[in-house]
């Protein structure tokens, strides 16, 4: 490998593995926001049984 | 059985405030991440094409616009650990909790980082991957430390002593950093001293232009993922209790039919 395969290789370590962590958070808040709002309806739901 | 119309329910209101106070967060978080974006960009401009060539390195020098950022990023990160960790032994508190785990994660991840773009740089320069030397094996140290940081957290019975041994740990865990920035001058060893003293920076003025610019947009990375990382560690903390409500709630009205 040149110089040139080395610089390459750890710009793509640094921008893959920033990629993926963007990546992994973004599905973790959706999923998050997904369970809250599901969690959130269900409470709703129990609200209502209650007072019926 | 007659069905009652249903009440408006209580916490609506306060839902959709706290639903607009989120979108503005989210739409401030965007414009701070399309900065961070920009000056990435910049920095791979300046990295690769506005610096010189190193005489002696060649392109390989250039691994360090990404490799000293990312231990700075790593560094800056275990303090945030050290000083939440330290706010939460003192007064306790969820969100300082939430900011001493978030920025533990993203140090590790930084760190990792520093020592595999370390590694590549001393391939061809030192014609090894790894040496034992003292930078290198205190900073593998501090990369242990914050794995076993996490792991911590993640197998403790309860979150209150997730959070109580995560923060002894998260300030022990700091005297490491001092250490390794120190190691160059304290020890003899291959890694190269500070670039930048209080006596000036030893490189080129386009070079110093290229590294500074780098700090900046890693640091505002940094900032930028944190953010993301506590907001992600507080719906978890809400959907937990919001489970653990309903079931109790679940429990209460079994018990009253």
């Amino acid at each position: 490998m040149d110089n040139l395969t080395y610089l390459f290789a750890a710009l793509a370590v640094v921008w893959v593995g920033l990629y993926a962590y963007l990546y992994y958070l973004g599905q973790r808040v959706r999923e998050l926001r997904r369970d809250v709002d599901a969690i959130e309806q269900e409470s709703e739901l129990h609200d209502r049984r209650t007072t019926t | 059985m007659a069905r009652t119309t249903p009440a408006p329910l209580p916490g609506a209101a306060s839902r959709n405030a706290a639903r607009a106070r989120q979108s503005l967060g989210d739409a401030a978080l965007q414009s701070l991440g399309a900065l961070t974006f920009i000056l990435m960009l910049a920095t791979l401009y300046l990295a690769l094409i506005y610096a010189p060539t190193e005489a002696v390195q060649g392109h390989a020098q250039r691994i360090f616009y990404f490799h000293v950022p990312t231990a700075w990023v790593g560094f800056l990160a275990f303090f945030v650990v050290f000083v939440a960790s330290i706010s939460y032994l003192l007064r306790g508190g969820r969100t300082t909790d939430a900011i001493a785990r978030s920025s533990a994660e993203i140090g590790l991840l930084f760190t990792t980082m520093m020592l595999v773009t370390g590694s590549l740089w001393g391939k061809p320069i030192w014609g090894t991957w790894w040496t034992w030397d003292p930078k290198l094996t205190t900073s593998l140290i501090l990369w242990f430390i914050y794995v076993g940081y996490l792991m911590l957290r993640a197998y403790a019975p309860t979150r209150e002593q997730s959070a109580r041994y995560g923060a002894v740990l998260g300030i022990v865990g700091f005297v490491d950093v001092p250490i390794v920035y120190m190691a160059t001058t304290w020890w003899r060893t291959q890694h190269p001293e500070a670039v930048i003293t209080a006596d000036g920076a030893s490189m080129a003025p386009e070079m110093l232009l290229a590294f500074l610019v780098s700090l900046l947009s890693f640091t505002l990375l940094f900032l930028y993922l944190l953010i993301q990382r506590v907001h992600i560690q507080r719906l978890q903390d809400k959907a937990d209790d919001a489970r653990l409500e309903l079931a109790a709630r679940e429990v209460q009205r079994g018990g009253i039919q």
